[in-house]
């Protein structure tokens, strides 16, 4: 394999793949942090309807 | 129609829109653009673009949905004033003219699946297969059909029951299946001159303004900036969901998984064909730009062990990556006509039938396709320029104030995304438009011909058309779309 393809493929693969990973790991995490510390504020979602999230809170 | 559902979680959201992102184009086309623009060299302008095209479109788009809670049309109405309804009207339209033949590209894999399933690609001679497939006229028909009942069964049942849990289950599914296929490729003999060829840039490449252009027009359409979907979606999130990270990381994964399918197929192509002969197929467009993907791939696949078994597992990344976009375009379509007073199960029922009779001509006449691909694919990069109109006319500094900083955002966004917004994008959609309008008017003596299959006048005739219907009604498409509202 030639040297500026490993580089490339570093670079790449890091930026995209290692981004989108620890992005995506974050995003559930601060989702689980802030579902545990809102308890049981939170009503469960009901399949087809309203999840119990507001929406806005719009009138449209 | 009051906004009565919304995503249940940022997961479920963010396998949404990665749906809506990744599809056909991260598997299809993404392979066939990079070895078409210089394999490593096209890469660094594609990443470029990622970061100052599609991921600052993306939060626009996430912000302008939240805010306005209305599709396309409403959503520029009520956030620019009622007179520019009919930007939005263009955007919803561009997006709604691909979905008519990005239904019959999801038949076409549907149908491709179901023969490498029955074992029936192997052995064939690839271009017969598809002339005799194309030749029966119904097969393309009766697939696109499939293709438009699936996506609109989806998008009856609503945000949580069927756009989110068919998301949760098609795109790690895909993810799982591109890892699989990368994994096989990779570790055929031969797979290294595949990834020199993806990743090993040739410097003096990046003079060349074609690559840069291609790899703008790839990262518009592959990530589906400027599209209006991602909008769609963002009408059904929470109020303070965020912005910055959802976008970015919406943005990465799909190029993340581009990259894979790239990884997957051209590994395979050096793998199985001498070098020479491998870089002619990768660049092989054939009908439609067929080429790659339902003529050379299963010759391909026949060649390298268990090779039945990943042509199926091909096939199916294809289905599941068209489907989980095909459902965020019949959505787009479905939201603007509940914004107009529509209950869902009719106004699904009017896009979807709508959709399919409109695609009907793409499926039995790939001249119409190819038009039709090229008309509203370019189109797109009006849509992209029109959202950064409306954010600049909003005001760019306040855009980001009201609409973005209020969300609970994970990363911070600062005045860089003005300046993005206000000069860099405009500037990319005026050098590409000029280069496009220059080589079009430039290639040919019959460029102005507004019937041929992919003339710049057919492009600007049928852009015009559709502006000037948008214009006149403007004002009964506001008033049914937002009532009161300003």
């Amino acid at each position: 394999m030639e040297s500026g393809t490993i580089v490339m493929m570093v670079i790449m693969l890091g930026i995209l793949w290692g981004g989108f990973t620890v992005l995506l790991v974050h995003s559930l995490r601060v989702e689980r942090r802030r579902k545990e510390s809102a308890g049981s504020n939170v009503a469960p979602a009901v399949p087809g309807g309203s999840s119990g999230h507001d929406a806005g809170g719009t009138d449209v | 129609m009051r906004v009565n559902e919304s995503f249940t979680s940022r997961y479920g959201l963010l396998v949404a829109a990665l749906g809506m992102a990744v599809g056909t184009g991260n598997i299809w086309r993404f392979p066939r653009i990079v070895a078409q623009n210089g394999g490593g060299a096209f890469l660094i302008p594609w990443l470029i673009f990622l970061f100052l095209w599609a991921i600052p479109l993306l939060m626009v788009e996430t912000a302008m949905g939240r805010h306005t809670r209305f599709g396309t049309v409403g959503a520029f109405g009520k956030l620019i004033g009622k007179r520019f309804t009919w930007m939005g009207c263009f955007v919803g339209w561009c997006t709604m003219a691909i979905t008519f033949y990005y239904s019959v590209v999801t038949g076409w894999c549907i149908k491709y699946l179901w023969a490498a399933l029955g074992g029936k690609l192997l052995g064939v001679d690839g271009s017969a297969y598809w002339e005799s497939f194309q030749a029966t006229t119904w097969e393309p028909i009766f697939f696109h059909l499939c293709a438009m009942g699936v996506g609109g069964f989806i998008v009856y049942r609503g945000v949580v029951a069927g756009i989110e849990r068919a998301s949760k289950l098609l795109i790690p599914t895909l993810f799982v299946i591109l890892v699989i296929a990368a994994a096989r490729a990779l570790t055929l003999p031969g797979a290294v001159d595949g990834l020199n060829y993806l990743f090993n840039p040739n410097w003096a490449d990046l003079l060349n303004y074609r690559i840069w252009l291609e790899a703008l027009t790839q990262s518009a359409w592959s990530t589906g900036a400027g599209w209006g979907l991602l909008l769609t979606y963002s009408v059904y999130t929470r109020s303070k969901d965020d912005i910055v990270m959802n976008s970015l990381t919406i943005g990465l994964g799909n190029n993340a998984a581009s990259l894979l399918a790239a990884m997957a197929i051209i590994p395979t192509v050096f793998a199985v064909l001498p070098a020479m002969q491998a870089s002619e197929v990768l660049r092989d467009s054939g009908p439609a730009s067929t080429g790659l993907t339902f003529i050379w791939l299963p010759r391909l696949f026949e060649q390298i062990p268990y090779g039945a078994f990943f042509l199926v597992l091909f096939f199916l990344a294809l289905v599941v990556a068209a489907f989980s976009s095909l459902i965020a375009q019949i959505e787009l379509g479905t939201r603007i006509f509940m914004d107009a007073g529509l209950p869902r199960h009719r106004a699904v029922a009017f896009v979807a039938s709508g959709a399919f009779l409109l695609g009907i001509p793409s499926a039995v006449n790939l001249s119409f396709f190819s038009n039709q691909d090229a008309v509203w694919g370019i189109g797109l990069m009006v849509s992209g320029f029109l959202f950064a109109v409306a954010v600049r006319r909003f005001g760019a500094a306040r855009f980001r104030e009201e609409l973005i900083e209020p969300a609970n955002n994970d990363l911070p966004i600062g005045k860089w995304f003005d300046f993005i917004i206000k000069f860099v994008i405009p500037v990319e959609f005026a050098v590409m438009l000029g280069w496009w309008l220059w080589q079009a008017s430039t290639s040919g003596e019959s460029w102005w011909n507004p019937f041929a299959v992919f003339t710049l006048g057919t492009c600007l005739f049928q852009w015009t058309v559709m502006l000037l219907v948008f214009w006149i009604f403007n004002d009964r498409i506001a008033a049914r779309t937002l009532g009161e509202e300003q």
